[in-house]
């Protein structure tokens, strides 16, 4: 049932880029501390702030190797997948280590769907960041409504999944011009790839991603996979 | 906040939104800058209303994490006071921003990371950082020969 498919080239460079910039940074910040030991070891306050520095800098660091793990290989391997089955595990996983607590108040709406090709894990990081966004836009107090149903036509059936929030929703200028390009965010001390990233997930596996979304609207994202038919994508 | 103690040194103002990077530069400075940071280009740019002998920001910044907050903020510094020392750093080094800083009036471009910044050593050691830092204290004026740590 397994099949490799190609490698996703330009999803790798993606994380090749952005690794370099996090590690530009790191290099940056331990330089200046190695150029600040010799004057400044004595003094108490100083070592507090390079054990926060290092404390901080290695948790950067288990980030990136952490990122990179998940996407080893570099290989797609699509199996015959039930979409409501990851999107059920991926919406009930606790928030990552970092990113804000999933306190918004969460609707499964999971029709009967049929399978579609798909490699969990690529799909599951790429559900799992689109619904962290969902989280942090709801807020506490808001709402995040993940749903599937069956689309398409009976000769071209597909999976349709919507991941809907009702919080601050944005502007058509940021939809147009910044929402998928990587290293772009609004988010304090976010990167800005998730996005970006998913979206080139949801490409490798013929898929469609569209956002709906306008300020004080809440967002809609709307993926759609084609639906297993003769052979794998 | 400056005290009595302070009037001989130079005031800098630091733009970035890494808190331990702000954190290390201060320390690196001490003693020869009184050091007024920002993590965002809002506070920065209410930070740059009073005069400073430098200026030192990033060139991505908060609120929209763009190339151009930072621009933005050396092209207000440099409208405020025409001759403001401005020095921009960032880690990506993309030539035509690189470029735009230096048509907008930016007095260099560090590309991160460097080694061992000059105005904090006693040493010559040669850095990256340090050739532009040399040729910032040898530009002449009050600003320069104020903070110059060879003077």
């Amino acid at each position: 049932m397994a099949a490799p498919s190609r490698p996703p080239s330009k999803l790798r460079s993606t994380l090749d880029g952005v690794l370099v910039h996090d590690i530009k940074n790191i290099s940056f910040r331990l330089r200046l501390l190695l150029s600040n030991l010799e004057d400044h070891w004595e003094d108490p306050e100083f070592r507090r702030t390079v054990r926060e520095l290092l404390a901080s800098t290695a948790e950067r660091l288990e980030t990136i190797v952490g990122r990179f793990a998940a996407h080893e290989g570099g290989v797609l391997i699509k199996v015959a997948l039930d979409v409501n089955g990851l999107l059920r595990g991926v919406a009930e996983r606790p928030a990552r280590r970092g990113r804000a607590a999933r306190s918004a108040r969460r609707k499964l709406a999971l029709g009967a769907v049929p399978r579609i090709w798909g490699d969990p894990f690529y799909l599951g990081d790429a559900f799992a960041s689109l619904l962290e966004n969902a989280f942090e836009a709801a807020g506490p107090e808001g709402t995040v409504l993940v749903r599937s149903h069956a689309g398409g036509t009976a000769r071209r059936p597909r999976v349709l999944v919507e991941i809907v929030d009702n919080g601050a929703g944005m502007t058509p200028e940021f939809l147009r011009d910044r929402l998928f390009k990587p290293f772009e965010t609004t988010k304090p001390g976010g990167v800005g790839l998730g996005l970006s990233t998913a979206s080139q997930i949801v490409r490798f596996h013929r898929g469609t991603l569209r956002i709906l979304s306008h300020p004080g609207g809440g967002t809609l994202v709307r993926l759609s996979f084609p639906a297993v038919a003769a052979e794998p994508a | 906040v400056s005290g009595p103690g302070d009037r001989a040194l130079g005031r800098i103002v630091i733009v970035d939104d890494d808190p331990f990077l702000i954190e290390q530069l201060t320390w690196a400075l001490k003693g020869r800058f009184v050091v007024a940071s920002a993590r965002d280009a809002t506070q920065g740019r209410a930070l740059c209303e009073s005069d400073s002998d430098l200026y030192l920001f990033d060139l991505r910044l908060p609120p929209s994490n763009e190339v151009r907050e930072g621009l933005d903020l050396l092209r207000h510094v440099r409208r405020r006071d025409p001759e403001a020392t401005v020095v921009m750093m960032s880690g990506e080094g993309e030539r035509a921003h690189v470029l735009e800083a230096i048509a907008l009036g930016a007095f260099d471009f560090f590309r991160s990371p460097w080694t061992r910044p000059s105005w904090s050593s006693s040493s010559s050691a040669p850095s990256s950082a340090g050739g532009s830092w040399r040729r910032i204290a040898s530009c002449g004026g009050r600003r320069a020969r104020r903070w110059d740590p060879s003077s």
